[in-house]
């Protein structure tokens, strides 16, 4: 009797295994239960509901150099559009999209800035949500992985080093470009070098001129403004300032371009760490810039649908 | 709406002009045409200039006040000048501009008429709230404050201090932007005794917008049209100082602030009820103007009524962050040192930004840097009871012989 009911569930499961499953990211063939990429390590989740629920939802990137605050701007964006009863709403699809959310909340809540974002692909926190606009019916299908600042350099100066960056960023069609306000202001050019890299590797990314990246918005935002009271202020008039060759890349490479200005913190103090290094220590949270670039972003993309 | 004559003159004069640009224009006379256009430039450059600051436009219809009855600071009487040896005016002024705790000074109030006393009693109850004396208990005690009671063990535990407040009066309202204009009219910030003398060379950058002397998101020395009643902000804490000092007040101990806002009682020698919030122990958003629950953006001082303490304190929660005298404990929430570029002073009570609600709690302390002049930082006053005289001494409670009488002229600067 047992063995009458299991021999047709265990067939069922290799017709199963028979049917490669493309990784919604890079395309890579898997197995129906893997639940990462075997490829790129992209959550196989956002496949899977790509299939059942015939979703097939847009990238937007979100980058930066490592510590400029990804982790804390995507987070707070989140959690800001999903308390808002008007204007842009924002509803995570699948529990582990409410995880980054949680993280950098928890922390921030407890006056602390979330850990450090790992570099292994299988331990980013990707975001699925759906966006809802005042006067769009349809809603839009986003994902926003929250990608280290470290494999993406990395990435950038070894090209197909992390494959789910270039597969994820060849596939997006918007990107917001996170850059440190202070520190491009106090230690020189370091954070500007960065994003000029990062912004030739975009412009260089597939060959379509049509749907190159020339052609998609880019929202360059300033972080932790609240220590930059210059920046907070004008931002485009700071970019020229003081980051003028990242100014001109954009002038040359985007169509769509606009800085910004951004702040989680309304101060913040420091802390000593167990390696003798500083740690920045929030002292109240108040989010300033944060959901203007995103919704400038949408309005660039233009409406949403299924597809 | 009332119309001035002044209007109705300018009105006509600016038709008439119109009238002769356009018979130039039909006949091609370029002398009619030229005069018009002079006439109408002139009624249009008279117009702009009244307009850019709410204080030279002629009076409308009177608004409503909405605001605390304690400083009906007018147009008119900022305006007036002053006569030093005109006590009678002097005095009128003073209450004007709300400076009655200057008046209530012992050394003052006697030489002040009972009307006038009375008036100046009249004005520190309705700006002011008393807050009675005892103790209360300060630290990171917002856990152990969830049931509202506060036992020994979960004071010491939380490395809480206990301390002693005696009995004083404090603003019901943060400081208006209506207020700090007679502050600014009045030469405060060229009054160099208001000041600490170690920030003289500061005051000249505590500049608005244009270059004069006030908050910093003022224009022309003004404050925005139609923010008269919301609070000061963009003020650094030493402005905060002088304005206090410039009304016979002070700036609030950490203490005074959180007695206040939590209303301790001791119910035991062991057991305390303190509350975390003004209204009780757990957030109600609907109460204050924190991120999400309102405009976005400071509200007049008297709105949020639903959050007031127990006293009838306004906005303690909200609104705005308020300086107080004391310095900032570089502590995180595990008590953890913090080690901060500069020392701070410390704010309390969240702003229309603070996202979380533990970070609006009475007990919540942020720090900002002293000279900072922030957007959602303002401040209000307090003065100790005991400082003031609030009714004519009898034969049985005769002033002390040590407080000499002071004339008015001499408090008046």
């Amino acid at each position: 009797m047992t063995k009458g009911v299991i021999v047709p569930l265990e067939s069922a499961r290799l017709v199963e295994y028979a049917v490669p499953i493309p990784c919604y990211v890079c395309e890579g063939q898997n197995n129906f239960d893997a639940e990462y990429c075997r490829y790129c390590s992209a959550p196989m989740a956002l496949a899977h509901q790509a299939n059942s629920q015939k979703l097939f939802p847009r990238m937007v990137a979100t980058v930066g150099a490592s510590g400029v605050g990804k982790t804390v701007y995507l987070g707070m964006l989140m959690d800001m559009l999903s308390r808002r009863s008007k204007h842009v709403q924002l509803l995570a699809r699948g529990a582990f999209s409410i995880t980054l959310q949680q993280t950098t909340l928890a922390a921030l809540g407890r006056c602390e800035f979330p850990e450090k974002t790992p570099n292994e692909p299988d331990r980013w926190n990707w975001v699925h949500c759906q966006i809802r606009r005042p006067k769009h019916r349809q809603p839009m299908e986003l994902i926003m992985p929250d990608m280290a600042g470290e494999a993406v350099l990395q990435e950038v100066d070894h090209p197909n080093t992390f494959r789910v960056i270039r597969a994820f960023l060849q596939k997006c069609v918007g990107a917001m470009v996170l850059i440190d306000a202070v520190k491009l202001k106090e230690s020189g050019q370091s954070q500007e070098f960065f994003t000029m890299k990062l912004i030739s590797y975009l412009g260089e990314l597939g060959d379509d001129v049509k749907r190159g990246w020339s052609k998609k918005p880019v929202a360059l935002i300033f972080t932790k403004v609240d220590q930059c009271e210059q920046c907070a202020k004008d931002p485009t008039a700071f970019a020229q300032t003081h980051a003028s060759g990242l100014w001109q890349q954009c002038e040359e490479r985007f169509r769509q371009y606009r800085f910004f200005a951004a702040g989680v913190a309304g101060a913040c103090a420091y802390r000593r760490s167990l390696d003798n290094g500083r740690m920045h220590v929030p002292l109240r949270i108040e989010p300033h810039g944060i959901v203007e670039p995103f919704e400038w972003l949408l309005s660039k993309l233009g409406p949403g649908g299924r597809r | 709406m009332r119309v001035s004559r002044r209007t109705i003159i300018m009105g006509a004069i600016g038709a008439a002009s119109g009238v002769i640009l356009g018979l130039g224009w039909r006949w091609a006379y370029p002398p009619l045409a030229a005069g018009g256009g002079v006439g109408l430039g002139y009624v249009l450059l008279e117009w702009a200039s009244c307009g850019l600051c709410p204080h030279n436009r002629p009076p409308e219809a009177p608004p409503p006040d909405p605001k605390p009855a304690a400083n009906p600071a007018t147009v008119k009487t900022r305006m007036e000048p002053a006569d030093p040896s005109d006590v009678d005016a002097l005095v009128e002024r003073m209450l004007a501009h709300g400076r009655y705790a200057l008046l209530l000074r012992p050394q003052i109030a006697v030489t002040l008429s009972d009307e006038q006393l009375d008036r100046a009693v009249t004005a520190l109850q309705e700006g002011m709230a008393l807050v009675p004396d005892g103790e209360v208990v300060l630290g990171r005690i917002d856990e152990a404050l969830d049931d509202g009671q506060l036992e020994e063990e979960e004071i010491a535990a939380c490395e809480g201090r206990v301390i002693r407040v005696e009995h004083f009066f404090l603003d019901r309202y943060p400081v208006t932007n209506r207020q700090f204009y007679d502050f600014v009219a009045g030469g405060g910030y060229q009054q160099i005794a208001m000041w600490d003398e170690r920030i003289w060379p500061a005051v000249l950058d505590f500049v608005d917008q244009t270059g004069q002397p006030g908050p910093r998101f003022w224009r022309d020395g003004c404050y925005p049209n139609g923010l008269e009643d919301h609070p000061v902000v963009g003020v650094s804490w030493y402005e905060a100082v002088a304005y206090a000092r410039w009304v016979g007040k002070r700036l609030l101990t950490d203490a005074e602030w959180v007695k206040a806002g939590s209303w301790p009682v001791c119910l035991s020698p062991s057991t305390r009820v303190q509350r975390k919030y003004p209204w009780g122990d757990s957030m109600e958003r609907s109460r204050v103007n924190l991120w999400g629950s309102g405009p976005g953006g400071t509200v007049p001082v008297h709105e949020f009524a639903d959050g007031v303490s127990v006293g009838g304190v306004y906005q303690l929660i909200g609104n705005v962050w308020e300086w107080t005298r004391g310095d900032f404990e570089p502590v995180d929430p595990f008590h953890r040192d913090l080690v901060l570029e500069i020392p701070m002073k410390s704010v309390r009570g969240g702003a229309f930004d603070t996202y979380f609600d533990n970070q609006a709690t009475c007990q919540f302390q942020s720090g900002e840097t002293a000279i900072a002049r922030k957007r959602n930082v303002g401040f209000r006053c307090a003065v100790g009871a005991c400082d003031l005289m609030l009714a004519r001494p009898t034969d049985d409670f005769a002033v002390p012989a040590e407080l000499e009488s002071a004339s008015i002229e001499e408090v008046q600067v």
